[in-house]
């Protein structure tokens, strides 16, 4: 009965960890997106800088120039965000995988405890069960609870 | 009184409420205000002082103010390359908007996955970090600046090209229709027999003088408000729908308004308006300037014969020689032209050959130090004797080329051109110095001259290569001269026509291009500086400064002629000159960093030429 306990809990256990194993993939993904178009700003910004109208002189054109150099520094600061944003999601990449290495190592320690629990007599078993219940959970936990919440991994 | 300034950059001082200027409102008038001290400029210090009016008057100027028109520090606008830069902010707009769209569209995808769940606190700094890239502090927002200003942009680059338009087509329209007027009252009148009896072409010379002199003092005054008041609207390059609607409403109204004033004037005693007339046009010497360029029109109109008969059709029809002929002149040049061709010497009618010789070996000259010391190149051929029909007490006329090498061997050169020499009419023939009068009317005619072909010879046998660059000087004439050259694609073909300075030359109907630096010196009490009836372009390449110079200046001395040439004097001219070396203006910097390396400097050496042209008979030895 225990050990069934266990299998169940690692049949919930390894989707999990190929979930958020996907889930670092797709944000890496999404991080090599956003410094593509961090480039493409920056390329903007230099386009846009030379929109200074030489032609013009005036106190007018030396206001427009100011607001010009605005535009130009928000651009560049803008380039500097979409980096940050990318910083940001291969963090959560690395996040994710780590849970899933985390997921992966507690299914190999809890089945290791079961393996040893079928050895050991009425004594020590139902203990190292235990044991090997708890490493799951706790790992299932660390990923978003149970199997049923894995699956809904919409919730954003 | 508050001051504005026009978009070609002449600073004004003009009222703010007036026949036409009233729509403008003067609060609109103060936000302009301050662009005037960008453009008024006294010697050492700085930007920043200005007193007085370049149109309206000397009261209150300061003596040593000078105003500087276009360079590269001008006023100018160029529509075009508003709409260019327009169009590239836009651009920028959308690739921005559409960078944000994308970057949300990556992070949702990747939200989709089991990513939150598993990490949770990692999801909340992205969100954090996807809020800042494309929010309205991130992407989002720059687009909408950038957006907004390229709307701005374009609709300012709209509005100079539109008030341009209306500034100018209002200032031909008025000149035009007031001398037309003007003319054909004037044609009516000469077609009838008894005028003729009584008093003959006195008669129409006077009422042709009072006529333009009223055109250019009251009708100037009125349109010089109505186009500085456009210009000061459009300088924060904005015109909203009821700006707009008011200038033009004002240009409309001008010709009504002239004919106002002409029949309070004709009401009001003929000998006080005769008297303000003169006093005003004794204050305001370049008025003459309104009055040569009403000719063109007014002769048109007279030729007509009054009575409002259509308009003849001019057209210019080319000459032998380079001359033209245009009948009624459609412009000063035309005019100009026109009488060259039949009173001056080197033209279809009796053409004339110049004979250039060395003067001498070359010799080694001190380099100039600046635009002063430049102009000092003239100094020899403006004196030598008094300017007389018989020339400066020489037959022939001089010209000076000067050879700079720097330090690491570049040649440049500077051509020094003389001014008039003779005073002897066009069509006479008492000497053979070809720096006459008739250079002069065919030079303001942009007619080829003696001069312009003896230029050119000069420059030959001086050895210049055509990838050597020139700096062309030239005071009075010597202007006329230098401007023609660099306005003639021929001869840039042949030379490498840098810059040109001249001083007290009427060089404003010339077409010198962009690629040239133009620096003129003007001074307000010069008559001669007007004769071309226009005011220089004010554009980036071509700068003109205005010098107002102090009533002690002007005044003749003891024993000395009440000619109004003390404004011409080039002593003055290089007194200016000195200004322009010590001012910090833009445009005033940018020439001399132009001019700079034909200038002394560490290493450099200068040798020059002189060669005198005189006029031979076509085909004689």
């Amino acid at each position: 009965m225990v050990a069934a306990g266990v299998e169940a809990l690692v049949g919930a256990a390894v989707p999990a960890a190929a979930a958020a194993s996907g889930a670092a993939a797709a944000l890496r993904l999404a991080a090599a997106g956003v410094e593509r178009e961090a480039a493409v700003v920056r390329a903007e910004v230099a386009r846009a800088r030379g929109a200074d109208a030489p032609g013009w002189r005036s106190r007018a054109a030396e206001a427009y120039r100011a607001r010009l150099a605005e535009v130009v520094a928000r651009g560049a600061r803008d380039a500097g965000a979409l980096d940050e944003l990318a910083r940001a999601l291969r963090a959560h990449a690395a996040g994710a995988e780590a849970r899933a290495e985390a997921v992966v190592a507690a299914v190999a320690t809890a089945s290791a405890l079961a393996d040893r629990a079928a050895q050991e007599g009425e004594e020590l078993g139902p203990r190292l069960l235990r044991r090997a219940e708890g490493v799951l959970e706790e790992a299932l936990r660390a990923v978003g609870g149970r199997a049923a919440a894995l699956a809904d991994g919409a919730r954003w | 009184m508050s001051p504005v300034v026009s978009p070609n950059g002449r600073t004004v001082v003009g009222p703010a409420a007036g026949p036409a200027g009233s729509a403008l409102t003067g609060a609109l008038v103060e936000e302009l205000a301050g662009a005037v001290v960008d453009r008024a400029v006294g010697p050492g210090v700085g930007t920043g002082i200005t007193t007085g009016s370049g149109a309206g008057g000397g009261a209150g100027r300061e003596d040593e103010v000078l105003v500087v028109r276009g360079g590269a520090g001008g006023l100018v606008a160029d529509g075009l390359a508003m709409a260019g830069a327009a169009q590239v902010l836009h651009r920028s707009a959308l690739v921005l908007g559409e960078v944000g769209a994308d970057v949300v569209a990556l992070v949702a995808r990747a939200a989709l996955t089991a990513a939150p769940v598993v990490d949770p606190a990692g999801a909340g700094a992205v969100a954090q970090a996807l809020a800042v890239a494309v929010g309205p502090g991130g992407t989002g927002g720059t687009a909408a600046a950038c957006g907004a200003l390229a709307a701005r942009l374009a609709v300012a680059g709209a509005a100079y090209e539109e008030a341009e338009g209306l500034v100018d087509r209002s200032l031909a329209r008025l000149r035009g229709g007031a001398a037309a007027a003007a003319g054909s009252a004037l044609g009516a009148a000469a077609r009838r027999p008894e005028v003729w009896a009584a008093s003959g072409s006195t008669v129409l010379v006077a009422a042709s003088a009072t006529a333009l002199v009223w055109v250019a003092v009251r009708g100037g005054g009125l349109v010089g408000e109505v186009g500085d008041a456009a210009a000061g609207a459009l300088a924060d390059g904005r015109l909203d729908p009821r700006e707009r609607a008011a200038l033009s409403a004002s240009a409309a109204a001008m010709p009504d308004a002239l004919e106002v004033l002409a029949r309070e004037d004709a009401a009001a005693a003929g000998g006080a308006l005769a008297a303000e007339a003169s006093r005003l046009a004794a204050q305001h010497p370049r008025a003459l300037q309104h009055l040569v360029a009403a000719l063109p029109p007014l002769l048109a109109a007279a030729a007509r014969g009054g009575g409002g008969g259509p308009r003849p059709s001019a057209t210019a029809t080319a000459l032998p020689h380079g001359d033209r002929w245009a009948w009624p002149p459609r412009d000063v040049a035309d005019l100009a032209a026109g009488v060259a061709v039949l009173a001056a010497q080197d033209g279809a009618l009796r053409p004339t050959r110049v004979e250039v010789r060395a003067a001498g070996p070359a010799r080694s000259v001190t380099p100039a130090r600046g635009t002063a010391d430049l102009l000092a190149r003239a100094r020899p051929m403006a004196g030598g004797g008094a300017l007389s029909p018989a020339g400066r007490a020489t037959s022939a006329a001089p010209i000076a080329v000067e050879r700079v090498v720097d330090a690491a061997g570049a040649r440049r050169w500077v051509v020094v051109l003389p001014p008039t020499q003779t005073t002897a009419a066009p069509w006479d023939e008492v000497t053979t110095n070809p720096a006459d009068l008739g250079t002069d009317l065919r030079g303001v005619g942009e007619l080829p001259t003696a001069m312009t072909r003896a230029a050119v010879e000069a420059m030959d046998r001086a050895g210049v290569a055509p990838d050597e660059p020139v700096l062309l000087v030239g005071y009075s004439q010597g202007g006329i001269t230098a401007a023609q050259l660099a306005a003639d694609p021929a001869l840039r073909s042949r030379f490498a026509v840098d810059a040109v300075l001249t001083a007290g030359a009427p060089v404003g109907g010339l077409d010198v291009p962009p690629d040239v630096a133009v620096l003129s010196l003007e001074h307000e009490e010069d008559w001669i500086a007007s004769l071309e009836g226009a005011d220089a372009p004010a554009t980036p390449s071509r700068t003109t400064v205005l010098r107002d110079l102090p009533d002690a200046a002007t005044a003749p001395g003891p024993g000395e002629p009440a000619d109004g040439m003390a404004g011409h004097d080039l002593g003055r001219y290089r007194e200016t000159a000195a200004l322009v070396d010590a001012s910090d203006d833009p445009s005033l910097v940018t020439w001399r960093a132009r001019v700079a390396p034909y200038l002394a400097g560490e290493g450099t050496t200068a040798s020059a030429r002189l060669f005198l042209a005189e006029r031979r008979p076509p085909g004689g030895g």
